[in-house]
């Protein structure tokens, strides 16, 4: 039960930063020089991104702790697919918010430019890694492939972080997490945006603690049935 | 305020709020929900081969 209190808690601190965020980045802070208020979706777009960069890194490690004999667990397999769902919920909030944005910037809501398609084919193969997980009804052979599923799709990560390095493409090379590490804001927008990935991330600890709980839930559902139904056969013979 | 900040916005808490409700909603239902094993007992069990 104090627990659960910490999740809630947890979830309520969530929800005032992402307010906090959307009353600094709608109101407060200034609209920019060029991008006019346009740039109130850079307090929103990066965050997302980067909140599923951090799940799909997650998935990443959780499998690898599942796939590695001294540290396999059922749990590891659950922490993997529910913080890969999480990942597939803000790749596509990223896919959308850009193309929100590069509508009134670049004149087009999609172009096959090298961020846009390595982020489509990110949300496609984290979707494939949720599928395969229903297409196999084995649970410790869903659990093996899966995970070896999980460690080829994070290749496109690092892929999809580098390619506005790697390629001229239309979109913007990187505002934070640059190679020379020195952030393109300042000011209250810096803070501003800040406050966004402290918030969504935040957003994404409580939404992964809650959906890790239902797969523990079902899982455990699922093996009390196995077991009853087993027991009912057994004592029928 | 540019419509397309306001949608930008209003996708990302749109999103935020489902999934976050959906979440919390199963997860409340399934700490409350009794487990009760359900056997289909309507159809006779088949006799198996016996030795």
């Amino acid at each position: 039960m104090k627990s659960d209190r910490a999740v809630q808690g947890l979830g309520l601190v969530a929800v005032l930063a992402i307010v906090a965020t959307y009353i600094l980045g709608l109101w407060i802070t200034p609209p920019a020089a060029v991008m006019g208020n346009l740039v109130r979706l850079l307090y929103i777009h990066p965050p997302v991104a980067w909140v599923a960069y951090l799940a799909y890194g997650v998935t990443s490690v959780a499998s690898i702790l599942y796939l590695w004999k001294r540290t396999r667990d059922p749990r590891w397999d659950l922490i993997a697919a529910s913080s890969a769902e999480i990942g597939v919920v803000f790749t596509a909030l990223t896919l959308l918010t850009g193309s929100i944005w590069g509508r009134p910037t670049w004149g087009v809501w999609w172009t096959w430019d090298a961020r846009l398609t390595t982020t489509a084919l990110l949300f496609l193969l984290y979707v494939g890694y949720l599928a395969l997980r229903r297409a196999t009804p084995d649970v410790t052979q869903r659990s093996k492939r899966s995970a070896v599923a999980a460690l080829i799709a994070f290749i496109d990560v690092p892929i999809v972080h580098q390619s506005v390095v790697w390629w001229k493409t239309l979109h913007q090379s990187a505002t934070v997490f640059n190679a020379s590490l020195s952030p393109k804001v300042h000011g209250e927008m810096a803070w501003t945006l800040l406050l966004g990935f402290i918030a969504f991330s935040l957003a994404y600890v409580w939404m992964l603690i809650r959906r890790y709980q239902i797969a523990v839930l079902i899982s455990k559902r699922q093996e009390i049935l196995l077991q009853g139904a087993l027991d009912e056969r057994m004592s029928t013979v | 305020m540019s419509a397309y900040v306001e949608a930008g916005y209003g996708v990302v808490t749109a999103a935020l709020v489902g999934y976050g409700a959906v979440v919390s909603v199963r997860a409340r239902k399934l700490r409350a929900e009794p487990l009760v094993v359900r056997v289909d007992d309507s159809r006779p069990l088949e006799e198996g081969p016996r030795d």
